[in-house]
């Protein structure tokens, strides 16, 4: 009989870099009927994802920026982070990104437009895989704010895939 | 049913009435005292928060003798321990920690850490966990020997070891035995661990940043007994203070830089570096170079077959740490200290500049001066910072650090207040825990909270607006308001922990800041702060001393405070929900009149008698004049003049008193506020008046000792509001500021702001270089 693969992992614990975790909230807006999305994620942690996977050296939020870095985020993103509302897999645009106050952070913001046109929203399933690829300890919140409603969800490796209801 | 059957029923019933009603009877007060959680003061630890009139601890002494293997990366050693024990209490056996075991293969904590795969893992990760799976680490126990070589009985449990004295070990009595013993020294690069090496390929030079590098005496104390929970990787270390002489032999052309202070300069410095230290000792300005970084480069160039031993002693400290490397840069300065001279050392290689020249040595002088000011007066003789990739790790006097530019000598923002950041932490961490022990294997939080609180006071002590990560209220907010079930109170053990880095850094660090900006205030946080570091220094602190102290020597009563933020996960949701506003009613008939007609104009009409008004043309009474009488066009609003001379009776009637307040025309306002995060805080209100002006009061947690869910509160003023802002400057850390406002305000999302703001298509780059573009055109024009 084939044992699945017992992963033993000791979480790398640095004093002072220590924890890992992103922070999504993802708001609708019921004026535009729009999805705003933002997320909160360490620089550091979202350069070497995207090192990972292009083998060239990445910088955020520096001189050394390239034009190119936008797109790379982008990427990455749509493709650890997706959303189906209603079980309908909708694809959500660039907004822009910005370095937080502290240096260590960026917020990145998507937008999901006309997402009210077959309707109402009834559920929201959301898939996030963020950073699950380069780190074993990474954990995913992500809060969702429908009106006055609101859930919150956490997110790690073995546990991606979660659905929403919207209205009760 | 027989009749003992029926009495036994309803005696039954009876009992569990009585139980259900003494149920709900029980205090579930948010200012319930903590006494009732918090142990029970003894001789030991006073109730306020003191050490108490027989306070022990134990203590170790060691001699080491360690050499290091540069090519095989293998670390060898021989200790004497001396273990003395001041408790009153006969030992029968002692426990050593055997921390290296944790990268045994099969340890307990890689068994016991939680795994899993990810659809798309990368390879670095796959490879990083074959490294893990390989690698032969644990200490290799050799001999284990009282002084005169007679072996002694000995158990290994994973990284914890028993050793059993001879004869039982009486209070005042001291034991001393040797270990021989070897370990393989892992690569940090490829499996992680807070000490190690970093290999650079293209010279086959490494940096060797040493600790846990010796079996090592366990606390034993009247809290835990034995404090021998398993070294599973997070939770650190719990360790007694003790005397060290560490000989530490390297190849010849090794700098190494070590706890405590070097015993034979002449052995294993050039003239040149002596008289280059001797010069920095009366440097109090700026760093002087003992190693230069040409010389450093020099010195990599070939490898030395042969060796020096440094000798290092350091007194009343609680574990020893050590670095070395034939790369090393060194430079040094004095501090002042209370009048007493420090030595701030900082060791790099030539990767790390030009960033630790310029900035390591000087964070380090000024975290001693900022952590001195606040805590104790730091009293031993060195604190050195370490250039380590990819780490922050503390040692007493010495630390690792990170903070590497690029390779062509640039650096980002984020490099140069990283390393700046993370430099003041290590550093700090010679107050809270080497010489403010407390117990980190079971509490992070006593360390690394109040550790980041000082370092976020530090930092802003560097540089005004320096980017601190952590420390202002408002950046927990995400944390705590977060799902529940993946968060856990501050006062958990160190193991459990979820969110490490917000619940044992940020949200105590937070907390700490909340009680000293809003709660007690600067005056009465920092007397009461110091207090507890001078009656703790070089001693073993629990949470319920610190609790204790804070309020004995601030006369604030913080139970609801440390109840809510550290034993529970509530978080802040205050709102306002009501505003209401009264005004004293005159009596005089010829003012409030109007009013009460106006305020009933004013209250919504059934839509019937909207409707009405257009849709009737013409009633009986407006077109038959026979119909009308006085009833039919009777207003009760008007005044009459015998109205006029009630009121004036009346007024004649009044008491002085009376008349004051009828004369005073106040506004009354009731607020209204509701507690729906659990945390009970301060009630902090920005009061705007109609004339522009505005006024901010505060009121004490206190408020809500009635109730605490919800509660409101009488404000009496002069003048007309306009608004109210409850907790105007982000004080209390509240998750939703939406129900904050009077009238009500929605406040705009950060999504929102960052689209108003970027409504140009340009980011910031570019728009400096169009800046810088048009003005050297402009420029060109004005040649002309």
């Amino acid at each position: 009989m084939q044992h699945s693969l017992i992963v033993i992992i000791w979480s790398l614990f640095v004093s002072f870099h220590d924890f890992h975790v992103t922070h999504t909230t993802i708001y609708y807006n019921a004026d535009k009927e729009a999805l705003e999305i933002t997320v909160n994620a360490a620089i550091e942690d979202i350069e070497r994802a995207l090192e990972d996977q292009t083998a060239k050296k990445i910088s955020i939020g520096t001189n050394a920026e390239t034009e190119s870095v936008d797109q790379l985020i982008e990427a990455y993103f749509r493709q650890r982070l997706t959303l189906a509302p209603n079980n309908h897999l909708t694809h959500y645009q660039w907004v822009g990104k910005e370095v937080t106050q502290d240096l260590h952070n960026l917020y990145i913001y998507f937008e999901v437009l006309d997402c009210n046109q077959n309707g109402e929203i009834e559920s929201l399933l959301i898939e996030n895989s963020i950073f699950t690829d380069i780190l074993p300890d990474q954990s995913n919140i992500v809060l969702v704010e429908f009106g006055d409603k609101s859930h919150n969800l956490t997110f790690s490796r073995g546990y991606k895939r979660q659905n929403v209801p919207i209205l009760n | 049913m027989k009749r003992g059957h029926i009495l036994s029923l309803i005696s039954c019933m009876l009992l569990f009435s009585f139980f259900a009603s003494a149920q709900e009877n029980t205090n579930t007060s948010k200012f319930k005292q903590l006494s009732e959680i918090l142990p029970t003061p003894n001789v030991y630890r006073t109730a306020s928060g003191a050490p108490g009139h027989e306070y022990y601890q134990q203590k170790a002494d060691y001699v080491i003798n360690v050499q290091l293997d540069e090519k095989n990366h293998v670390i060898t050693g021989d200790e004497t321990i001396t273990y003395t024990n001041n408790s009153p209490d006969v030992l029968n056996y002692l426990w050593i920690q055997l921390d290296q075991n944790v990268r045994a293969k099969n340890s307990a904590s890689q068994l016991t850490s939680s795994g899993s795969m990810d659809d798309n893992m990368s390879f670095w990760s796959l490879k990083r966990m074959h490294d893990k799976m390989n690698f032969d680490g644990g200490f290799k126990l050799e001999l284990i020997t009282d002084v005169n070589g007679n072996d002694l009985p000995f158990t290994v449990n994973e990284t914890m070891m028993r050793i059993e004295p001879p004869k039982p070990l009486k209070k005042g009595q001291s034991f001393s035995f040797k270990i021989k013993y070897s370990y393989n020294i892992n690569d940090r690069m490829k499996i992680g661990g807070r000490s190690g090496y970093e290999y650079f390929e293209d010279e086959g030079n490494s940096i060797y940043t040493i600790a846990q590098f010796f079996p090592r005496m366990a606390v034993y104390n009247e809290v835990e007994g034995w404090q021998n929970k398993q070294f599973l990787g997070r939770g650190e270390f719990t360790l007694p203070f003790g005397d060290y002489k560490v000989n530490i032999t390297v190849p010849a052309d090794h700098i190494v830089s070590a706890t405590g202070e070097l015993k034979n300069a002449s052995s294993v410095l050039t003239k040149t570096q002596i008289k280059r230290w001797e010069k920095s000792k009366k440097n109090y300005k700026e760093p002087v170079i003992i190693v230069t970084q040409e010389e450093a480069a020099e010195n990599e160039k070939e490898k030395s077959e042969s060796l020096k031993t440094w000798r290092f002693e350091a007194k009343n400290v609680r574990d020893f740490g050590w670095a070395s490397s034939r790369k090393f840069i060194w430079d040094a300065m004095a501090v002042d200290i209370a009048g007493k001279r420090v030595m701030a050392y900082s060791y790099y290689p030539k990767e790390g500049n030009p960033l630790w020249e310029q900035y390591s040595t000087r964070a380090v002088a000024q975290t001693l001066k900022t952590y001195s000011k606040y805590t104790i007066d730091y009293i031993y003789p060195q604190a050195t910072s370490v250039h380590a990739k990819s780490i922050g790790m503390e040692y007493p006097m010495i630390c690792f650090n990170f903070g590497r530019p690029e390779k062509d000598g640039t650096y980002s923002k984020r490099t140069k207040y990283g390393m700046i950041g993370v430099i003041i932490h290590e550093v700090g961490h010679n107050f809270f825990p080497m010489i403010i022990n407390s117990d980190e294997r079971q509490w992070t939080w006593m360390d690394e909270g109040l550790n980041t609180f000082v370092q976020y006071l530090t930092e802003q002590e560097f540089e005004r607006n320096y980017p601190s990560r952590r420390g202002p209220a408002q950046n927990i907010v995400d944390y705590m308001k977060g799902d529940k079930s993946g968060i856990v109170p501050i006062m958990t053990n160190s193991e459990s922990i979820l969110q490490f880095g917000n619940n044992a850094y940020g949200k105590p660090a937070t907390a700490l800041n909340i009680l000293r900006e809003t709660i007690m205030g600067r005056e009465l946080f920092d007397y009461a702060f110091k207090t507890y570091s001078e009656r703790w220094a070089f001693k073993h602190p629990t949470p319920a001393d610190f609790f204790r102290t804070m309020e004995d020597a601030s006369a604030v009563d913080l139970d609801w405070f440390w109840r809510g933020w550290f034993y529970t996960t509530d978080h802040v949701d205050n709102s306002l929900d009501q505003v209401n506003w009264f005004k004293v009613n005159t009596g005089n008939p010829e003012i409030e009149n109007p009013i009460a007609k106006a305020q009933q104009e004013k209250n919504n009409t059934f839509i019937g008698d909207t409707r009405n008004q257009s849709l009737i043309p013409e009633t009986l009474d407006e077109s038959d004049p026979a119909s009308i009488d006085f009833y039919t066009t009777y207003d009760p609003f008007l005044t009459s003049i015998l109205d006029k001379e009630d009121y004036l009776n009346n007024i004649e009637n009044l008491g002085e008193a009376e008349l004051e307040i009828l004369n005073a025309d106040k506004n009354y306002y009731e607020l209204q506020f509701s507690n729906l995060g659990g945390l009970v805080m301060p009630v902090i209100l920005e009061f705007e008046y109609v004339d522009g002006t505005n006024e901010v009061v505060k009121i004490p947690a206190e408020l809500w000792k009635s109730n605490n869910e919800q509660v409101s509160k009488v404000f009496v003023f002069d003048k007309e509001l306009a608004r109210v802002t409850l907790d105007p400057f982000l004080e209390t850390a509240d998750v939703d500021r939406n129900n904050n406002y009077w009238p009500a305000r929605v406040e705009p999302t950060r999504f929102q702001l960052f689209k108003d703001r970027n409504r140009r298509q340009e980011n910031p780059m570019q728009r400096d270089r169009r800046a810088k573009e048009k003005s050297s055109s402009m420029d060109y024009k004005q040649d002309e």
